[in-house]
């Protein structure tokens, strides 16, 4: 009893000197379970568990072709915020980007956590297979570091696009794959975007700390709180210009700045992700809230499949977005649904537009 | 006699990085730095929407 009060102390001892409040990282752990749908005392369940877990659940954290925008997105909050303490603190063992040593200590440190085992291990960046000469890290090829540190991993997270499913590296001519086409002896949990937004990992992490076991995945194997249960239209703060069918077709016109991006080739409503729900930077700003079209960079499509980024899907020709054609005839099936009161399904989100378009447009046909 | 010093991996920079430092008689002689990761960022862009290039190479560094 008095040893988890001891941790628990100890926790709040760094909080306190990072500036955060008991009250607030309780109620950070309780936003986390509420992602995942439990109940509001699994909060303090999630905040008991993360205390415990102080120096003991060790994370190695390396990176293969990747741009460090993850490790930033998930660590440098603005003020301190309790998933940097968390990340920072509690368990991370190694990440190139943050410890103090290098060189041999660093080294070292690696080869000492991963003889221990029973690590997370993060992955950031994708892994090259054309050449293994595409990315050395500590004087081995990556994908050699990779099996070398998922093999005593208990579980595997592919933080950020590149990572889960390729990425920007996956169109160039590197060969560049996920972790889960190399790592299939362990599990692996994708945690897409780029850069994936930090609630969702330390909210994951949570999740472990606490169950010990991962969270339920959707066929992506992306955690479902995260991604399987939302479109990024759904919460979009643009939607009320979607539905009325103000669509922005001139960047230039100041009147229309905060119309719907869908024609400047948002993917918003093909697009799995909680972004306009769990703002990103501390919750400061959205993509699409700050005036950029959402480019589906959480799908495994992204960036190769659907490029170019702002032609909008409706144009013939446009990207495609899985197995939907996005094509805008054959309006069928949109106003059958429309009648059964049936707008959920990105299918019939697109064609609704395409209604509404040739509804409110009429004549002119500018921009894109 | 050449006393050869790598710091391999440079940590708190962004990406991957190798430094090599040959010391003769308390003197570095000759200094090689290596940066250790590809992504063919320039080729990736080729023949692609000029708009999308920008989103694209920014990528390079996200620190």
């Amino acid at each position: 009893m008095s040893g988890i009060d001891n941790q628990n102390e100890k926790l709040f001892n760094i909080l306190e000197f990072k500036g955060i409040s008991r009250r607030n990282f309780i109620k950070y752990c309780a936003a986390a379970a509420a992602a995942f749908g439990l109940e509001y005392y699994f909060g303090g369940l999630f905040a008991e568990a993360a205390a415990s877990a102080i120096h003991k659940k060790p994370i190695i954290w390396i990176q293969g072709q990747g741009c460090t925008g993850c490790t930033c997105s998930l660590l440098s909050t603005m003020n301190p915020g309790p998933g940097e303490v968390l990340l920072d603190h509690v368990s991370m063992r190694f990440n190139t980007t943050i410890m103090n040593s290098a060189g041999d200590l660093s080294a070292d440190v690696l080869k000492e956590t991963v003889n221990k085992g029973g690590y997370l291990l993060v992955v950031e960046g994708s892994i090259p297979t054309a050449d293994p000469r595409y990315c050395f890290v500590e004087g081995m090829p990556f994908d050699e570091l990779l099996h070398k540190t998922a093999g005593n991993a208990v579980a595997v997270i592919a933080a950020g696009t590149c990572s889960a499913f390729g990425g920007i590296p996956r169109a160039g001519f590197t060969g560049a794959k996920s972790v889960e086409e190399l790592v299939d002896y362990k599990p692996v949990v994708n945690i897409p975007g780029c850069p994936p937004n930090p609630n969702w990992m330390v909210g994951t992490l949570l999740y472990y700390l606490h169950f010990n076991e991962l969270p339920p995945l959707d066929d992506l194997n992306r955690p479902q709180a995260y991604f399987g249960n939302h479109f990024v239209h759904d919460t979009c703060p643009r939607v009320a210009f979607f539905e009325r069918g103000q669509f922005l077709t001139d960047w230039n016109d100041p009147a229309t700045v905060d119309w719907c991006l869908l024609k400047m080739g948002c993917k918003g409503p093909v697009t799995h992700a909680d972004c306009n729900r769990i703002w990103f930077n501390d919750g400061v700003n959205s993509c699409i809230r700050s005036g950029a079209p959402c480019a589906g960079c959480v799908e495994p499509q992204f960036y190769k499949d659907l490029s170019p980024l702002y032609v909008s899907p409706l144009i013939p020709g446009g990207p495609q977005v899985g197995s939907i054609t996005l094509q805008p005839n054959g309006i069928a099936p949109a106003s059958a649904a429309l009648g059964a009161g049936i707008v959920a399904a990105p299918f019939v989100v697109y064609k609704l537009a395409e209604l509404l378009k040739k509804n409110k447009e009429g004549e002119s046909e500018h921009g894109e | 006699m050449a006393n050869k010093i790598v710091i391999d991996p440079v940590t708190r920079i962004e990406g991957h990085l190798k430094i090599e430092v040959e010391v003769e008689n308390g003197i570095v002689s000759d200094a090689r730095l290596v940066g250790t990761m590809f992504r063919g960022l320039e080729q990736l862009v080729e023949g692609k929407d000029p708009r999308d290039v920008p989103y694209v190479v920014e990528r390079a560094c996200g620190v």
